[in-house]
């Protein structure tokens, strides 16, 4: 067994050189502590069936009537080490797909990290990205059950004090499995500040690199599936997919810069747009291509007390770089492509959301935070995204006041959108939707540590030729929050579709009627545990976090809460 | 200054990312099987799963024609309307939905989108779910197509024209000696060439020719479970149901298969149709 022999040879030289500096690291660190903290979030829903706002067909809101979340995370530093472990559970819950139930538990992440000298390794469930992501990026999105965990090793080293480089290689997570196919990087990164007279220019350009092999199984499935294709459509895959970046980051006074530019070799994927003639039929949805891809992104910014201006621009072409080219929509995805439009947090100016599209986009952002005066600040934002010449996919407007007084806090603005709602969420027919939403907050600090606030929003929807609303028609929506004391918080609000549209639920006459989605809250903090519950009616649309979106069903129900943290 | 362990470290680093030339897969066209069908081989059961309001469906019923035109006999296709996608529009003739369909998307697994198919309820390595993409099929397909089995099915229907009823019976023996526990068998009843109502990328279409609907289940979905096998008596199970008038008998198919049910195995073994008339 000379080969047998040769791989333990090996492995005693990989790991003895490992271990040595270790025990020597140990020995000098020996008077750290042991330090374990953590966190720990529950969260419970009690489904209460509401066919009428489509609450219903789902087994939650059918039979099982309850399903729950849970994780639990502990780290643990002692002498150089940083172990993490998390668990999760997950008990017929909907996180994962909407319309169904999941359940399972198991070690959703684990992760040793040690530093030695220069060199700083991990191996386990990996967090990370190059750059701002357009080629890798592992990350978690707890609201939409995205864990994309490169479960592998990681190694980063400091060649300089202002230049490092990292390699990593691994297989992305899958729940509780992982993904076949193999994945494997490289970035570097470099600080330079360069004095011009008394001001400082400084610069910080990053390089990366990712490879993906495509496993065979996954390979035989696409070959099969290729040689059902017409002869003109068919192409030869690839095993291996790399893609590259370029990023660097300007620093001048005020001003910065950040641009980047990543490519990607000819890669599989699947066109959900693709229209395809089989034997008399245009077919229209998934089709396998394969193709070169790029991103362009930059951010142009200038920030003062008075005035901060920011100018964002990107273009994507044939950019999804997934784990493998079967896996569609937020599932094994090995980079994340920014979105380009306003993070906004107020509920009806967040009923439209357009996600970044991978295959083909045009996208811009401008935004200018004006001073003017002590108290008064004024916010213009624009953002907007096309897939080419043709007809505009989306478009934002808004504009906010802010007043700040010594116990209330006032906000007021508009937000104009214009959102193809036929091509983001693939409705044949639906009118482009046009909504003007004026929205008002007003926060008042009572003292003794008591608030009040209050919101209120209006959405007016646009008519189509047939003038009927566009999608649900125009919204009304009121909150009142109050904080007692530092413990306790209730808040109280509704949503009401006061005129529906052609989208809105319809009675058994087939009209659609106006409907109420309420929400109570009621908070409760004693130290570090923060416990929440809520009386929930929701209406379905797309959710985003963190620019990732999908389209969410309705929810009806109770919800209890708790994060704790240690 | 650079250190020299460090040059090293550089320079090897990025000829880890790099490989020699790869060798590409070969794709041959695939070409129609014969349509004799084997009985030792097993045929395949393709359940699409949707909805008149399903809008990409549509473009799984064209993919599904195609794999048709090539495996033929060899696969056989229901269309299961099931989900939000299924509740019918005023306009429609028909309302497609069966507490059955939704038991059986409740037992396979729901999808994250439609349209979407289980090829013989089975979960492929590499697979977490039942339901597979259109993308997925024809490369699934190819993977069960030469399945052996040793189940025999066979159904001998009869239709009385003047009471519009339909009975049948179904025998099911082994063609060889083997044990195989905890079988379960299901029929149903799938209608072809119903012009009705269908959303389509360009808007709701009124003459869209739906194929496979599933009609009517004479068993529950999960199946009934089998009692012993053997090579020599078949298992006989007889069945009767009065047609509603609006469906076309000359479109009417009764399918039957058969399938595990171990743990989270699920998979079907054989399936057969057998048209009405």
């Amino acid at each position: 067994m000379p080969f047998l022999k040769l791989i333990f040879l090996l492995l005693i030289w990989i790991l003895i050189p490992s271990f040595v500096p270790v025990y020597g690291q140990n020995t000098t660190d020996s008077n750290e502590k042991l330090n374990i903290f953590g966190q720990f979030q529950t969260r419970a829903n009690f489904f209460l069936r509401d066919s009428m706002i489509g609450a219903a067909n789902i087994p939650q809101y059918d039979y099982q009537l309850f399903g729950s979340e849970s994780w639990l995370n502990l780290q643990a530093d002692y002498q150089g080490f940083s172990i993490s472990l998390r668990f999760d559970f997950f008990n017929n819950s909907n996180l994962l797909v909407p319309t169904d139930s999941y359940s399972d538990q198991g070690i959703g992440n684990f992760l040793v990290e040690k530093s030695l000298d220069k060199l700083t390794f991990s191996a386990g469930y990996i967090y990370d990205q190059i750059g701002s992501g357009l080629i890798f990026r592992s990350f978690e999105e707890r609201s939409l059950l995205i864990d994309n965990a490169l479960a592998g090793i990681k190694l980063k080293y400091q060649l300089l004090p202002d230049l490092y480089i990292k390699a990593f290689a691994g297989r992305q997570k899958k729940q509780f499995e992982l993904y076949p196919a193999i994945i494997r990087g490289f970035q570097s990164e470099y600080f330079r500040s360069i004095s011009l007279g008394r001001k400082k220019l400084t610069w910080a350009p990053g390089v990366g690199m990712v490879a993906r092999t495509i496993d065979d199984a996954s390979m035989n499935n696409l070959v099969s599936t290729l040689q059902t294709y017409p002869a003109s459509e068919i192409f030869i895959p690839k095993y291996n997919t790399y893609a590259g970046t370029f990023y660097q980051t300007f620093q001048y006074e005020s001003f910065r810069w950040y641009a980047e530019a990543a490519i990607k070799s000819k890669d599989t994927y699947i066109d959900p747009f693709a229209v395809t003639l089989l034997k008399g039929d245009t077919l229209v949805g998934n089709r396998y291509k394969q193709d070169l891809g790029f991103v362009f992104y930059s951010t142009l910014s200038y920030a003062t007390d008075v005035i901060g201006v920011t100018l964002e621009g990107k273009r994507t072409r044939n950019f999804s770089f997934k784990t493998r080219p079967q896996e569609q929509l937020n599932r094994g995805n090995l980079n994340f492509l920014p979105p380009l439009t306003r993070i906004n947090s107020f509920r009806l100016n967040t009923r439209y959301n357009p996600a970044a599209q991978e295959l083909e986009e045009w996208s811009w952002q401008g935004d200018i935070q004006l001073r003017l005066s002590e108290d008064l600040s004024l916010n213009l934002n624009h953002s907007g995204m096309q897939k080419s010449a043709e007809e505009p996919l989306y478009r934002e407007w808004f504009l906010e006041l802010t007043k700040q007084s010594e116990n209330q806090h006032w906000t007021v603005g508009v937000q104009n959108q214009l959102y193809n709602q036929q091509f983001y969420e693939f409705k044949p027919g639906a009118p482009t939707v046009k909504t003007i939403t004026p929205f008002g907050e007003i926060e008042m600090d009572a003292g003794k540590g008591k608030s009040l606030r209050i919101e209120a929003q209006a959405l007016f929807m646009n008519k189509a030729k047939d003038l009927l609303l566009n999608d649900y028609g125009h919204w009304i929506f009121g909150l009142a929050e109050y904080v007692l004391n530092p413990k306790w918080k209730f808040s109280v609000s509704d949503m009401f579709n006061w005129k529906p549209g052609r989208f809105s639920p319809k009675n058994i006459q087939e009209k659609a009627i106006p409907l109420h989605f309420p929400r109570f809250d009621l908070y409760y903090q004693p130290g570090n545990n923060l416990f929440s519950l809520s009386y929930i009616k929701q209406v379905e649309g797309v959710i985003c976090t963190g620019g990732i979106c999908r389209l969410e069903p309705a929810f009806s129900g109770v919800r209890l809460s708790l994060n704790s943290s240690f | 200054m650079y250190p020299k362990p460090s040059i090293l470290f550089s320079l090897i680093l990025p000829l880890y990312l790099t490989s020699c030339r790869e060798i590409p897969p070969i794709i041959t066209p695939i070409e129609a099987i014969s349509s004799e069908n084997d009985l030792e081989t097993a045929n395949v059961l393709i359940e699409e799963f949707g909805g008149v309001r399903c809008v990409g469906c549509p473009a799984g019923h064209s993919l599904i024609k195609e794999l048709k035109s090539i495996y033929k006999e060899k696969l056989v296709v229901i269309s299961v309307h099931t989900g939000s996608f299924s509740i019918p529009y005023s306009e429609n003739k028909f309302d497609y939905r069966l507490p059955e369909n939704d038991q059986l998307i409740s037992e396979l697994g729901k999808p994250i989108g439609y349209p979407v198919a289980s090829i013989n309820r089975k979960i492929f390595d590499g697979e977490s779910s039942r339901m597979l993409s259109p993308t997925q099929w024809p490369g699934y397909l190819a993977k069960v197509i030469s399945q052996k089995t040793a189940l025999k099915i066979e159904i001998n229907p009869s239709y009385n024209a003047g009471l519009n009823t339909l009975s049948f019976t179904t025998n099911i023996k082994l063609t060889r000696d083997t044990i195989l526990p905890n079988l379960y068998l299901s029929l149903m009843l799938a209608e072809d060439n119903i012009i009705d109502y269908q959303l389509t990328p360009t808007g709701k279409q009124p003459d869209y020719v739906h194929q496979n609907v599933v009609r009517s289940w004479f068993t529950p979905s999960s199946g009934i479970l089998l009692s012993k096998l053997s090579t020599k008596e078949n298992l006989q199970f007889t069945f009767n149901l009065t047609l509603p008038v609006l469906w076309n008998t000359n479109n009417l198919r009764i399918i039957a298969l058969i399938q595990k049910k171990e743990l989270n195995n699920f998979d079907v073994l054989q399936v057969i149709e057998k048209k009405v008339k």
